[in-house]
């Protein structure tokens, strides 16, 4: 769940919302990209990129967030930066 | 009884407790990649329990078995810091990887040529002392390059990490994976000063050094044991300060239309 919160939080960093929001958004990308019974503790690192290139994208792009593209790219770096959260939190 | 002895009572447990618990650790970690399918883990189990099988091996005294397996678990730790630190990203991991094997190999023929290995068994000319010490300097560079890249990337993470919003005990387990790893990382250090004495452990120099590296094995493994099965209570004393984000429960309508609000309030 950390590794959630935590690119929640980078996401209402960058655009300017709450972090609750941020994590809302995320989560929310997760239940449209991976259906609503994929438990957040089983996401891998590949599950986690395909969230943000796609359904986190498109969320983006709907709430009409200035340079979606960039901002995706800066949210797949940081998820490859901070990648060892998803085994030392669960682990 | 000579004071050799007395230590020789108080190092076999200590070894002993080293080689039970670094199994434990290693079974531990098992059963966590059952539960959580984190492939990453099964290198990782491997070290543990590995250096246990490695530790039963030196105490029946099969070192033959020891010299060809050594490097292994320094080759397993490289693929679980490769697959949980640097999936997708710039890494050493190839470079260290055939570094290990090749000084491996350099290493090997030099214990094939010469009647050398730790501890000493049979006496050198001195013409074979200089590779005595390129095998001692060789199994310090094994040990250290896995040992340190696993510290500057458990340390890296938790000292970029200090300030963000992370559970404290989460940067604690980076800290404390970190400082295990360092604290292995003298076993290598402690080898170099070994003398070619071939009274092996016998030889008080050799002896203080074989009991230092128990030390050394020791406080590894209780860093280990404390890095990867973190009682709830310790967690619980870590995250004292901390306080849980709590989310409301909001439908997708209500947190877009939140979302939209404040996105409002902070155009960008």
């Amino acid at each position: 769940m950390d590794i959630i919160n935590h690119l929640g939080n980078i996401i209402s960093e960058k655009i300017e919302i709450s972090p609750a929001a941020g994590r809302g958004l995320i989560k929310l990308a997760i239940k449209d990209e991976l259906g609503p019974f994929k438990s957040f503790n089983r996401l891998v690192l590949e599950d986690l990129k395909s969230v943000i290139l796609n359904s986190l994208k498109k969320r983006f792009i709907q709430l009409k967030i200035k340079d979606p593209e960039n901002l995706t790219k800066y949210m797949i770096e940081e998820l490859i930066r901070n990648q060892s959260l998803i085994v030392i939190y669960r682990t | 009884m000579s004071i050799f002895l007395e230590f020789r009572i108080f190092i076999v447990p200590l070894y002993l407790i080293y080689v039970l618990l670094q199994l434990f650790v290693g079974i531990y970690l098992f059963y966590r990649f059952y539960k959580t399918k984190f492939r990453n883990l099964i290198p990782l189990a491997l070290f543990f329990i590995l250096t246990s099988f490695e530790g039963v091996m030196s105490l029946l005294e099969f070192n033959i078995i020891i010299q060809v397996h050594q490097f292994i678990p320094n080759l397993v730790l490289l693929f679980f810091i490769q697959y949980t630190f640097y999936k997708d990203r710039k890494s050493p991991f190839k470079i260290l990887f055939f570094s290990i094997i090749a000084l491996k190999v350099i290493n090997f023929s030099i214990a094939l040529i010469f009647p050398i290995s730790i501890p000493m068994t049979a006496s050198l000319t001195i013409n074979q002392l200089p590779f005595y010490y390129i095998y001692l300097v060789i199994v310090f560079i094994i040990i250290s390059l896995s040992e340190l890249w696993l510290a500057y990337s458990a340390l890296s993470y938790y000292f970029s990490n200090k300030k963000t919003n992370l559970e404290p005990w989460v940067k604690k387990r980076y800290l404390l994976i970190g400082i295990a790893a360092l604290i292995l990382s003298l076993e290598g250090v402690l080898w170099l000063f070994l003398p070619p004495s071939p009274e092996g452990f016998e030889n008080p120099q050799s002896f203080i050094i074989g009991f230092l590296v128990v030390i050394v094995y020791t406080l590894f493994t209780l860093t280990s044991l404390i890095v990867w099965i973190m009682p709830k209570k310790l967690k619980n004393f870590f995250n004292r300060n901390y306080k849980n984000p709590h989310d409301n429960k909001l439908s997708e309508e209500e947190l877009l239309s939140q979302i939209r609000l404040e996105l409002r309030k902070n155009p960008e």
